[in-house]
């Protein structure tokens, strides 16, 4: 079962042990893990599920692990993901390299389960992204929320519906009922001019007006006289 | 003072107009009627109502109603209300009327009850209830209700989201978030959430609601959120102060 | 006479792989002899190295470093004496698993 404090890894190394290693111990973790063995996968893989973390071995099969940060600047331009390097090696070179990418730390093989441990308690909180907060004025992501509530009574000029949604201003509603379709309404426009008042405390009456009924429509509604609201 | 709300008809029949000029008069409103554009538009101007009654079929030239919606709206803007008369009954002839700008439609021969519920509501004015139709209930296996609240996308995370909505959402409540953002974060273009918390945005008059991403039931959703926000610029010095 | 190695209970399923990718590492390490393939000695002996320490085979990615280092300067006589001494070291080897902090 995911808790929030699982995280996406991904392991790139050519090393079968050290994958099937690390893999073991960060999903005793909690966390998700995916595996590369070349840059090319490894790139294909932090498109599709964008990790919070990448373990990259320096020396791979074929390249040096440092062709996936070249790969990197264009996929994480504002370095979300963080990486740690692995490797054997503790040449300056390697290291001065790592430095010069801005990796956030560097693991040397053979790396044992403590340092393993050690590392992601380190890292934990930094690894979820920044929130996104959206300013003022420039909110154009669009979103609606569909919400859920019962009509209770109409007339021909308009209905109440009770749901846990209060309206204070007016306007133009998107709604649905099977009581439109049945009675051949779909085409009205709805509108709320009422704020809505409260029944219980969570729980809301709301008034919509009908727009646009033609005197037929209306007929079909005056049948609806089951009793009296 | 009290002053009387204003309304212009124009409408070729002369019955009707008279008809119209002395149920407003009893209703005390200060009414004029006008059988042909011309006088219509002078009065449009000089007298300057609050409402108008267009009949839409106006010299039997069929819409020629829409013309002169068309054109009054554009010219006096969105808040003198138009209503549309029409013997005509098809809903095309209705929703045309709207789109043109009309605030609401009322057939012919007119029902005085719906007529004047109808100005009052748009005219902003008390409504007796007394006066009111009757309301019927709706019956148990047709008063199913869904309905779309727009909502603006304050802040994205990881974790959940904060949405600002001018309506109040209670604590708890399903909602199902679809439009642009939801095609991008859920395949299906609809994601399941319950309202976590509610807070006053008093400067924005109305509300910030707070969902959260289950990491279970979400997880599809967490990682297209992570995919959104890798291509985010990081907050400015700027932005950090707006906040 | 078996050599005792504890290694953590948490790794209890990916040992017998691990053992197993050892000993085909063996097969190619000897066919490398056969064919005095030095690269792939220094390959093999690398990556061993890497690994060992972290599963707990402290001292065979100890011999496997050498093993590394003496093929990267040509010294095959060594090398092929070093890889007998891990493959009786693996032959030998008895695994217990325990509870670590």
């Amino acid at each position: 079962m995911a808790t929030s404090k699982s995280k996406s890894i991904l392991i790139v190394d050519d090393d079968p042990d050290l994958r099937v290693f690390f893999r073991k111990l960060l999903e005793n973790m909690g966390h998700e893990v995916f595996e590369a063995t070349n840059t090319t996968d490894a790139a294909n893989l932090v498109e599709k599920v964008v990790p919070h973390l990448i373990l990259l071995d320096i020396n791979l099969d074929e390249e040096k692990g440092f062709v996936l940060l070249e790969k990197l600047k264009q996929l994480d331009p504002y370095q979300r993901i963080k990486v740690i390097m692995v490797s054997a090696s503790t040449a300056k070179k390697d290291i001065a390299n790592s430095k010069a990418y801005g990796v956030h730390g560097y693991l040397v093989k053979p790396v044992t389960n403590n340092q393993l441990v050690t590392l992601m308690k380190k890292l934990q909180a930094q690894l979820n992204f920044p929130n996104y907060i959206i300013p003022e004025g420039q909110e154009n992501l669009h979103v609606k929320a569909k919400c859920f509530g019962q009509m209770s009574k109409v007339n021909e000029l308009s209905f109440k519906f009770v749901s846990k949604i209060k309206f204070n201003l007016p306007h133009k509603l998107e709604c649905s009922s099977s009581f439109f379709v049945k009675h051949n309404i779909k085409h009205a426009q709805f509108t709320i001019f009422f704020p809505s008042v409260s029944i219980t405390p969570g729980l809301y009456e709301t008034r919509v007006q009908f727009i646009g009924l033609s005197d037929k429509d209306m007929v079909a509604i005056r049948k609806v006289k089951t009793k009296k609201a | 003072m009290y002053q009387k709300k204003k309304v212009l008809v124009i409408d070729d029949d002369e019955d009707i107009n008279k008809y119209l000029e002395t149920k407003f008069k009893l209703n005390n409103y200060d009414i004029r009627c006008t059988d042909n554009t011309e006088s219509f538009l002078k009065e449009l101007v000089t007298f300057k109502p609050n409402l108008i009654l267009v009949d839409l079929n106006l010299n039997g030239k069929n819409g020629f109603g829409y013309k002169i919606i068309e054109t009054v709206r554009k010219k006096m803007g969105p808040e003198l209300i138009i209503i549309i008369m029409s013997r005509r009954n098809n809903h095309e002839d209705i929703i045309k009327g709207l789109e043109d700008g009309a605030n609401d439609y009322i057939t012919k021969p007119l029902d005085e009850v719906i007529l004047f519920s109808k100005i009052k509501l748009f005219l902003g004015q008390e409504i007796n209830p007394e006066e009111e139709l009757a309301f019927y209930s709706v019956p148990k296996g047709d008063n199913d209700f869904e309905f779309h609240v727009p909502l603006k996308v304050k802040r994205i995370s990881e974790t959940g989201m904060t949405l600002f909505s001018s309506a109040l959402m209670a604590k708890e409540t399903l909602i199902i978030l679809e439009g642009a953002l939801a095609n991008i974060i859920s395949p299906q273009g609809a994601v399941k959430f319950v309202v976590k918390d509610v807070t006053i945005d008093k400067r924005q008059n109305g509300f910030l609601i707070e969902i959260e991403f289950d990491p279970d039931e979400h997880s599809a959703v967490i990682r297209n959120v992570r995919k959104l926000l890798l291509k985010v610029a990081p907050m400015t010095e700027e932005d950090l102060h707006k906040l | 006479m078996a050599i005792k190695i504890e290694i953590d209970v948490d790794l209890q399923d990916i040992v017998p792989g691990f053992l197993e990718n050892r000993s085909k590492d063996l097969v190619e390490l000897h066919r490398a002899v056969d064919e005095s393939d030095l690269k792939t000695i220094e390959k093999i002996g690398h990556k061993v190295a890497g690994s060992s320490g972290g599963y707990g085979f402290d001292e065979l990615g100890k011999m496997a470093k050498e093993l590394e280092l003496k093929a990267m300067d040509g010294k095959f006589e060594e090398c092929v004496e070093l890889i007998n001494k891990i493959e009786t070291h693996l032959k030998n080897v008895e695994v217990v698993f325990v509870e670590m902090e």
